[in-house]
């Protein structure tokens, strides 16, 4: 039985643990001492400083990478609402001022805020609309196209093409500076 | 004779190396997961903007479309319908040239990360449809606009740089009318 070997193998009296340490050379009481505790605690903290630190920064990095997806998403959803909207209600602005809703009607209209907190990170928005020219004076917007083989026309779009620029800014929580993120699309009008 | 102590001195000095190995890999493991993340998070911006100029370029092909159906119809006859000796497609591929975003908007060009978006195809479906309520001549026709956008990121992933590509379908609907 194991409990009957383990009582065996255990000294039971002074002399058989002097017995034993000659026959075997083990110190029963040996084991580890305070000094190499503390000695082992002080190389474990001193080690584990510059490791915690990448930990935190693991944990930074983690924390910057939401920020900067949540101002992407921001932006993306902020286009595509837009978008959807006639381009006739889009107004031209650098930048346009904010806190106001887009679009006439009830069930397409987009409120579109000057600033959100998301996950305790302050953004602001800023959003862009102009019209989109063609040449170097930026006064027109052409197509051009053939009406018979060899025979190049083109006709004139003026102002019938908008282009969107949606940035979002924030303060960085690694090292405080202003990251930003800015998505563009044009938007034509089709009405 | 204290051999015995000896053999046990040390052990603290191996487990605490064995600890800190240990939380070295696993703070190794965090490390590398954030470097992927912010290289993840790049990708993914440059992937949402290609959307958006993929639908960018969509919509000014519908744009020219509104603007210059028959030209466009035209240079389909040319393309498809015309006997062999006339047939020629460069009146298709003159509508379909300027629907380049770099071409309409110029300061495309001076985004900090290159990128393009065209207009790759515009289809005619072949499904046609008479009697669209409007009144006589008016027919219902489909078309299929192909898109695509990509980027060149040069300096990424220890300069193996990074190419996105995007490529978007839209099918539409247009009425128009026909010549007797």
């Amino acid at each position: 039985m194991p409990g009957n070997i383990k009582a065996q193998l255990l000294p039971h009296s002074k002399r058989e643990e002097v017995e034993l340490h000659r026959a075997t050379g083990l110190d029963v009481h040996a084991g580890v001492t305070l000094v190499e505790v503390i000695i082992g605690i002080f190389i474990f903290s001193l080690a584990l400083m510059p490791i915690m630190g990448l930990f935190g920064r693991g944990s930074m990095s983690t924390q910057m990478t939401g920020d900067y997806l949540a101002a992407m998403q921001t932006c993306s959803s902020y286009l595509r609402a837009l978008s959807a909207l006639p381009a006739v209600e889009l107004p031209i602005g650098n930048p346009v001022p904010l806190d106001r809703e887009f679009g006439s009607l009830v069930t397409n209209r987009v409120k579109i805020p000057s600033g959100a907190v998301l996950n305790a990170t302050q953004f602001s928005h800023r959003l862009q609309i102009r019209y989109v020219m063609r040449d170097a004076v930026k006064k027109n917007l052409w197509f051009d196209f053939m009406v018979q083989p060899g025979q190049l026309a083109s006709m004139t779009v003026y102002k019938q093409l908008l282009r969107l620029d949606f940035e979002v800014s924030w303060r960085s929580r690694h090292d405080g500076q202003t990251d930003r993120v800015r998505l563009f699309t044009y938007k034509a009008d089709l009405e | 004779m204290k051999t015995s102590v000896s053999r046990k001195r040390g052990m603290v000095i191996v487990i605490v190396l064995f600890a800190l190995t240990s939380s070295l890999i696993f703070a190794g493991f965090l490390m590398n997961r954030s470097v992927k993340q912010g290289y993840e998070k790049i990708i993914t911006r440059e992937r949402t903007q290609l959307e958006l100029l993929c639908h960018a370029a969509i919509e000014i092909a519908k744009l020219k479309i509104k603007a210059a159906p028959t030209e466009l119809y035209t240079a389909f006859r040319f393309k498809l319908d015309e006997p062999a000796a006339t047939r020629t497609s460069a009146l298709y591929d003159a509508f379909l040239a300027d629907l380049r975003l770099e071409v309409l908007d110029p300061e495309l060009t001076s985004e900090s990360v290159p990128m393009t978006a065209r207009v790759t195809a515009i289809e005619r479906l072949g499904i046609t449809k008479k009697g669209t309520g409007l009144s006589n001549g008016y027919v219902e026709d489909y078309l299929r606009i192909t898109a695509s956008a990509s980027s060149q990121l040069a300096s990424f992933s220890g300069g193996k740089g990074l190419k996105n590509d995007v490529v978007m379908q839209v099918t539409m609907q247009i009425t128009k009318l026909e010549r007797q």
